[in-house]
Parts: structure tokens; sequence; C-alpha cells
């Protein structure tokens, strides 16, 4: 049987087209369309898409003919086999004699598991929107704005080259502006919607010049798939061409390159600025393209290429101290915001940083297992927030709010399950992902890393629990008129909050070394595992337990932290106003440097443009046209209505005729 | 020898008074001397034995178009028409390009084949071409030819010149009004 | 040299041609328009003449053929141009050919 992967993102493009349809045509009634219609559509194509992607695991199997082990231990020893690659071309795509690049999906180790949690929290996510937005007018336009994502997604997850990827990577950019913006109406959605738009573009320019700089090294031979470009950079034969000086440049430089794009879409140090802003969306897309899918598609890019980065140890290096400063930056940054959303934002940057940090030290499965896990809580800390929200009647302000753990109970349950996982505290899913990060930091990045990625992790524990001191725990501080309106979620949005709730307690079970379950690392191991063997793993440290402990005690500390300055009132909670001056300034610190960096020079240029060269291109076409003036007019004096005139031009003519006749005679 | 004295007196003669037509003040004098020039031109036809020619010269073109040119004068009493400047700025304009297809032209002919081209081949002697006989020969000799065929013509557009001249003419004539005086709204 | 050479001839016949062509369009009463044009055509019969004697036989008398045919189409323009003037300056009240310009531009 034919593997039909093209299936995976058609279905959701599918329903893209038909919640669209269901939009326009149902944009002149009074109400819009029908919300049932839409929302099933909107949430069944990608639930067909993921119970696909589970069989493409089991039908592998099948494929593979082995014997099922099911070990029914819970949890210890558990055997998952692995899933071999597959892939299926769509079509020949550019077919030029040097470049050769085929469309096709293919379905790898690494997509496997991109895709289990792409489509499946996905799904949720869509069901959660389901509730969310059923006031809304434009329901349909959003589920098909939704559908469209997924699909962009799952080519850029699913793609069997890098530029069948990109075609995904700008899909999701595109969403994500259409997305961000949702709420046309007020200009300000707009303005976010393009700045996280033209951030991402800057992003992509990096990522197709690393794209043209790697042919280069590839050289015109090798079909541009990552099938191709990983074998081609584990060959021993090209080990020696890869020392050399020339191409290692090369390779440095098109790595740095492909890291630009990489930090546009993960919103790292410098492309950052969009991500805070682009909250300005619903609470469902901050959920799926902020926290568990757009945002992981910087790693993802890093762990695919990972054979290349590899060979570039300068690149990685800079990989690592981006994402260290980033997380340490988007902690503190964390921390004085005071809108929940805001909050969460940062935090999902901190996060990130942390994921780039472990590629960067040369640990891409760990990086993968973050993405993994962090999809998980933080997609259940955002629909949590949504929820919170949307009992309060759209209040954002966590200085007015506090005491819901009464009045929103499984929320409350739902977040605080989040929480426990972020700050990693023991056995939850940020605990297994986090301390294996941190571990493979000290072993191949040195002291200097680990330090500044504990001091973050201290920090993270600080927020967090501000935020939840302030949203669940404290004395109530909402408005009266809210009040009255506080009412839990409705069922749609309830099951995937108990769903993450329940993942980011479990989920990092998939990798848990010291109970010997090591599924994931495994199953990466085909796919990361010779650049990371290239890089070498550190040497032997101090053992795991006494490191896992360590990161306990950070989280702790920071929780107490959290508390004591919650009880000093340090928290600032009876303020009303916009932030203090030091905060804000710290927070717009890269707003300002994109500012100095990448919008004064434009609006330079476009000054020069508009006042010196525009002039002067109006001012020659207007000489121009001067010019045929006085031709024409010098010709109209021939058609003269006076006799004399007339003849004397006649004349003219025949005596230019004469001198053509005697031009011979010497 | 003769012949060259008589040529260059007609000649001088001719050009004399083509310049009068050109700066004469009144159609009159003009007319007379184109008359003057006519006739020199007939002297010289004669000069190059083409005497029948010479004849009509004078019988057809001075004696009979000028005649009527004349007559036309006369009769528009207004013909001096003091309104219209004798020479004006334009005048002056117009001497170049005269001057200049002259000019060509005379390098033309005076070119350095010119003498080749223009060398006299006639082996007949001079004073017996030109005559009625010969003329007449050529033109309604044995064979009905492109002449003879040409001469009907020519009388044919004599016909309608003259037809057409008085329709022209009568039309005006014909009108209630003074004949010299225009009608209102033109006619 | 006591034949008469044809480039004399021909000499005049061009300067005769290049006054007839300054009268034309020189003067302005139509008079002398007519004039001109009479000049020219002399001019042109001169050198019908001129060319006729560096013929022989009966194509130089060809050439004086021309000029006979020549005058009697003058004659018949000179007819019907002065008819013409008549009907203008009827029109007109005016001899001046600056006066005519309502040709189409």
């Amino acid at each position: 049987m034919t593997p039909q992967l093209w299936l995976l993102p058609a279905l959701p493009f599918f329903g893209f087209l038909v919640n669209g349809a269901l939009a326009l045509f149902g944009s002149r009634t009074e109400n819009g369309p029908s919300r049932g219609l839409s929302g099933f559509l909107g949430v069944l194509f990608p639930l067909v898409s993921f119970i696909l992607v589970v069989l493409a695991w089991q039908g592998l199997f099948l494929v593979q003919d082995s014997v099922l082990r099911l070990n029914h231990d819970l949890g210890l020893g558990l055997r998952i086999p692995q899933v071999k690659p597959f892939g299926q071309v769509l079509w020949p795509w550019m077919q030029t004699g040097e470049l050769n690049v085929e469309f096709g999906f293919r379905f790898d180790e690494l997509a496997g598991i991109m895709l289990l949690f792409v489509t499946g929290i996905g799904t949720l996510i869509h069901l959660y929107s389901v509730g969310y937005m059923a006031r809304d007018r434009g329901f349909a336009r959003f589920m098909a704005y939704m559908n469209l994502f997924l699909a962009n997604m799952v080519v850029l997850v699913l793609g069997n080259g890098p530029l069948v990827t990109f075609m995904g990577w700008e899909g999701v950019g595109l969403c994500s502006y259409l997305l961000i913006g949702f709420w046309h109406h007020d200009a300000a959605n707009g303005a976010a919607a393009k700045k996280a738009f033209l951030v991402n573009r800057a992003g992509d320019l990096g990522f197709l010049l690393g794209l043209f700089l790697l042919w280069q090294v590839l050289g015109t031979g090798t079909p541009l798939t990552y099938e191709a470009i990983t074998n081609w950079f584990r060959d021993p034969a090209h080990a020696v061409l890869l020392a050399s000086a020339p191409v290692a440049a090369l390779v440095t430089a098109s790595t740095l390159l492909l890291l630009l794009g990489a930090t546009g879409k993960s919103a790292q140090i410098p492309l950052l600025t969009w991500l805070p802003d682009a909250m300005a969306g619903p609470t469902p897309v901050s959920a799926l393209i902020h926290a568990a899918t757009m945002v992981t598609s910087g790693v993802f890019l890093l762990a695919r290429l990972s054979d290349v980065f590899a060979h570039a140890p300068a690149t990685l290096q800079v990989v690592a101290w981006i994402g260290a400063a980033t997380a340490a930056w988007a902690a503190v940054t964390g921390f004085v915001q005071t809108d929940i959303k805001k909050i969460l934002a940062y935090s999902t940057i901190s996060q990130l940083g942390f994921m780039f940090l472990a590629a960067g030290v040369g640990a891409f499965d760990a990086g993968v297992f973050h993405v993994f896990t962090h999809a998980f809580f933080k997609g259940v800390l955002f629909l949590g927030a949504g929820s919170v929200i949307h009992a309060l009647s759209g209040e954002q302000d966590v200085r007015r709010m506090g005491g819901l753990w009464k009045k929103l109970p499984l929320t409350f349950a739902a977040m605080s399950c989040g929480w426990y996982a972020i700050v990693g505290l023991p056995f939850g899913a940020g605990f297994w992902s986090k301390d294996l990060i941190l571990e493979n930091v000290l072993l191949r990045g040195g002291p200097a890393l680990y330090l500044v990625a504990l001091a973050t992790a201290v920090v993270t524990a600080v927020y967090m629990t501000r935020l939840m001191i302030l949203v669940f725990w404290s004395k109530p501080r909402f408005s009266p008129d809210a009040a009255s309106h506080i009412h839990e979620s409705p069922l749609s949005m309830q099951i995937p909050m108990w769903v993450l709730g329940f993942g980011s307690l479990v989920a990092g079970f998939a990798w848990a070394d010291p109970f010997h379950l090591d599924w994931f690392s495994r199953h990466m191991s085909e796919s990361v595992g010779p650049a990371q063997a290239l890089l070498g793993a550190g040497a032997g440290g101090p053992s795991p337990i006494l490191l896992e402990s360590v990161g306990v005690v950070a989280s702790l500390l920071g929780i107490l932290v959290a508390f004591a300055l919650h009880r000093k009132g340090c928290f600032r909670e009876n303020s009303t106003g916009p932030l203090s001056m030091p905060a804000r300034a710290w927070t717009l610190l890269f707003d300002g440097v994109q500012s100095v960096a990448g919008i004064w020079p434009v609006r330079i240029v476009s000054w020069i443009l508009d006042n010196i060269l525009q002039p002067l291109l109006v001012g020659l076409a207007r000489v121009f046209g001067w010019c045929l003036e006085m031709a024409g007019g010098a010709v109209r004096m021939a058609q003269t209505p006076r006799l004399r005139w007339n003849l004397g031009l006649s004349v003219l003519g025949l005596v230019a005729l004469l001198i053509l006749l005697a031009r011979n005679i010497p | 020898m003769i012949t060259q004295v008589y040529f260059w007196i007609f000649s001088i003669v001719a050009l004399a008074t083509a310049l009068g037509v050109l700066v004469s003040r009144h159609p009159i004098h003009a007319a007379l001397c184109l008359i003057g020039t006519m006739v020199s031109l007939a002297g010289i036809y004669s000069l190059v034995a083409a005497p029948f020619l010479a004849t009509l010269q004078i019988l057809v073109y001075a004696g009979a178009v000028v005649m009527l040119l004349v007559f036309v004068i006369m009769v528009l009493n207004s013909a001096k028409d003091d309104h219209t400047p004798r020479w004006d700025a334009f005048g002056w304009a117009a001497l170049a390009p005269s001057a200049a297809t002259g000019f060509f032209l005379l390098r033309v002919l005076l070119g350095a084949d010119a003498a080749h081209s223009f060398a006299l081949r006639s082996t007949d002697p001079p004073a017996a071409r030109g005559t009625v006989e010969a003329l007449s020969a050529l033109l309604f000799g044995d064979r009905i030819g492109a002449w003879s065929f040409l001469f009907l013509v020519v009388g044919l557009l004599l016909l309608s010149a003259v037809v057409g001249a008085v329709l022209l003419a009568k039309h005006h004539l014909d009108s209630p009004s003074a004949p010299s005086t225009p009608r209102p709204g033109g006619h | 040299m006591g034949d008469l050479q044809p480039i004399q001839l021909q000499v005049l016949a061009a300067l005769l041609f290049a006054i007839g062509l300054a009268t034309v369009m020189a003067r302005r009463n139509l008079f002398f328009v007519l004039m001109g044009v009479e000049l020219m055509l002399n001019a042109a019969n001169l050198s019908f003449l001129s060319w006729s004697r560096t013929m022989p036989g009966s194509v130089g008398l060809e050439g004086q053929l021309a000029p006979i045919f020549a005058i009697a189409v003058a004659a018949a323009e000179a007819c019907v141009g002065l008819a013409m003037l008549l009907s203008v300056f009827r029109s007109r009240e005016s001899l001046d050919t600056d006066a005519f310009d309502r040709m189409k531009e």
C-alpha cells in the first residue's frame, strides 16, 4: 500500500476551504454562518489528520512486519517499535539542470514526533476554540484560518526537503498574521500582526540565504532533500572536505543565516519582539501558534539540520549563548508584566531559549524533548488563561484578579498541573525535560552556561508562582460586575484543558532515565544521533540524581521567593496604572534595538526616495513631455492654412531633394 | 558669332523683365514685363531653330494668355489693392529657398560631367529643323501614334477649361445682387 | 564657339525658374502668383528646347513638341485660374493670399 501522506496536510486544508466558503456565504446573514456546522467541520478535519498520524505509526509497524511487543507493565520497559522513515513524492517541482527539487513528504522519526503533538494538540485547541469563540461573529473565518494554519504546519514538519519546509514556513507566517490580526477592526491588532509578519520575514531572508549557501556546499549533484543532506554530511568521505577552511567557512556562514531564520520563527534574540505583541490575537491562537507549534519551528529546523550544524561549532556556540541570553532576559521581563498573556508570552520566549541552549550544546534530542513537553504545559497554561479571561468577561490584568481558586476550580486544577510542570517540581513533564537540558549544558557547555540556565530556572519559578498567586491564591480584586458573571468554561473548553493538564504531568515519562524509560531518546537517535556523536558527549560529570536534586532545589527556592515577595507586598497588587519606567525600558529593549537597526535605515532610505528621487523622476518625465510638446509644436507649424507658408514648406522639400541630387557632384 | 550676341541680348532682357515681374507695384506693369520676357524667349527659340515654336509663343502665350490676364486685371478695378503690401518679411524669407533652388540647379548643370551630357549632337543644319512641315510630319505622320492622340486630348482639355471658366465666372454674374459685392452670408 | 551651346539655355532656364519661384512665394497679390507660375512654365519650355538640341534626328524634334503642348496646357490653366481668381475675389473682396486661410490646419 502506498502511503498517502498528502492526506495529512490536505485534510485541514480542505477544512479551510469549506470553512472559508461557509464564512463567505454566511456573511450576509444577521448572525453569520452556522456555528455548529463550522465548528464541527473545523474540529473534524484535524481530528482525522491526527488519527491518520497515529495510523501512520501503526501502519508502519505492520509494514515492518515485526512482533508487537506490548509490555503491560505500566511505565516500565514500555517499548514502542521505532518508526522507519518513508516518503511520498507528489510531483516534480523545480527541474532545472542544476537544481532538482521534488515536492514530497517524508515521515521519519523527528517528523513523526512533531506531527503527533502538532495534530493532536491542534485538534484539542480547535475544540477549545469552538467554546471560546462561540459568540464571535467571525467564527467560521476563525476556524478556516486555524485549519489553514494546521495544514501549513503539517507541510512544514512533513516536508522532504528545506524548500517544502519553507513553503510551510511561509504559510504559518501568513496564518499567524491572519490570526493575530483577527479582530481587525481595532487597528492595534493589525499593527501587531504586521509586526509579527515583518519580523518573521527578516528571518525568512536568513533562511533562504542560508539555504543557498548550503546548496553551494553540497554541490549540484545532491538533491535538496533532508535525506540527501544528512547522508552527505554523514559521509566520512566528505569529512576532509568539510575540514578545509573555505568549505568550513561556507558551512558556518550558512548555518548562521539559517539560525537567523530560526530565531525569527522562535522569537529569540534578535528577532523576538513580535511574540509579546502577538498576544493581541485570541487566546486559542496564542495557545496553538505561540506556544505549541509555530514557535517550535525554529528548534525543529535546528534538529532537522543537526548534521549540518554539527559541522559548524562556532555557530553552535552562538546558538547556545543566544538561547541562554534570551532565556534569562525573557524570564526577568516576564516577572515585571501585568497582563496574564504577556507573562505567558515571555515565559514561552524563555523556554524556547532553553531549547536553543540545548541545541547549542549539541543535545538536539533534549531540545526536541523539551519542545514536546513544553507543548503540553504551555498549552494548558494558555488555555487556562483563556478560561480565566473568558470567566472575567475580558479582564486580562493580573492585578485585578485573585481568589479564583474557589470560583474556577476546574480551571485552577488544570493550570496548577501546568504550573507544576513548568517550575520543574519532581516528576512533572518540565522536571524531566528541563533537568535533561541542564545536565547536558553542564556536561557539554561548561559551568558558565549552566549557571545562567540555573539562575533562569529559579526566576522562571518565581514569576510563574507570582502568576498563580496573583490569579488564584491572593485576595479577590476583580470588579463587582465581573464578579457576577464568573462561570466555569463550557465543556468544549474544559476537555482540552484536562487532556493537556494530564499530559503536563505524565508526558515527561517518555524519557525518564532513572526509571530506564528512554523511548524518546532511542526514537530520536536515528535522526540526531550522529550529529550528537560528532560533537561528543560530555565526560561523566556529577551523577544525574545530584543534578536533579539541584534542579528541584532551584524550583523550590523560586517558589519560596515568590511567596516571600508576595507577603512583603512587592507585587503591587493594588496599583492599576501601566508598568513602571524601568520595567517598561527593560521590556522594550529589543524593540529599541530593532528600531535603530532596522526601521530607521528604512525610514532614511524612504525619505531619500520620496524627497529626492521622486521629484527627480517626475521632473525628468516633465522635461521629456515638454520636449515632445515642443517637437509637436514645431511639426504642427507645417500644417498651416496659410497658402504661402504651405508653398514655402513644399519648396523647402524641393530644395532638400536637390541637395540630395547634387551631393555626388564634386 | 552673331547668334551669341543675339542670345546675350535676349537673355539679359528676359532676366531683366522677369525681375520686373518680381518687383512691380501694379499688376499691369507686371503683365507688361511678362510680355517682355515671353517675347525675348521667343527670340531665343528662333535662334535655336524652332521658328514655329517662337511664333506660337508670341501668338498664343504673349498674345492670348497675357492678354487674358490683362483683361481680368482691368475688370477688377480694385486690382491695385492698396491693402496688400508689395513686400513683407515673408518675402525676404522666400528669397532664400528660391536662391537655393537656383543655386543647386546650377550646381547640377555646371557639374563635372555636365559638359559631356550637354554636348551639342544634332547634325542637321539648324535652320531646317523646327519648321512647320517637320513638326506636322511628326505630329500627324502616317502612323496614328501617341502625338496625334495627345493632340486630340489637348483639344478636349482646352474645351473643358473654357467651359469650366465660363461656369465659374457666370455663377456669380447670375446673382441678382451687384456682381462686385458678395452677398451677406456668402454664397 | 559660334553655335549656341545647350548649357547656356539651361542656365538661363534655371535662373528664370528661380525668379518665377520667388515671385510665387514672395508676392501677396494673387495676380503675381499666376504670373510667377507662367514664368516657371516658360523656363521649363526653354529647358525642353535645350535638351532637344542635344539629341539627334527626330528625337530632337520631339523635344520641340513638348513645349507646344505645354503652351496649350498653360493657356487652359491660365483660363481656369483667372476664373477662380474672379470667384475668389467675389467671396473675399480681397486679393491677398494671406486672407485665404480657411484651409484645414
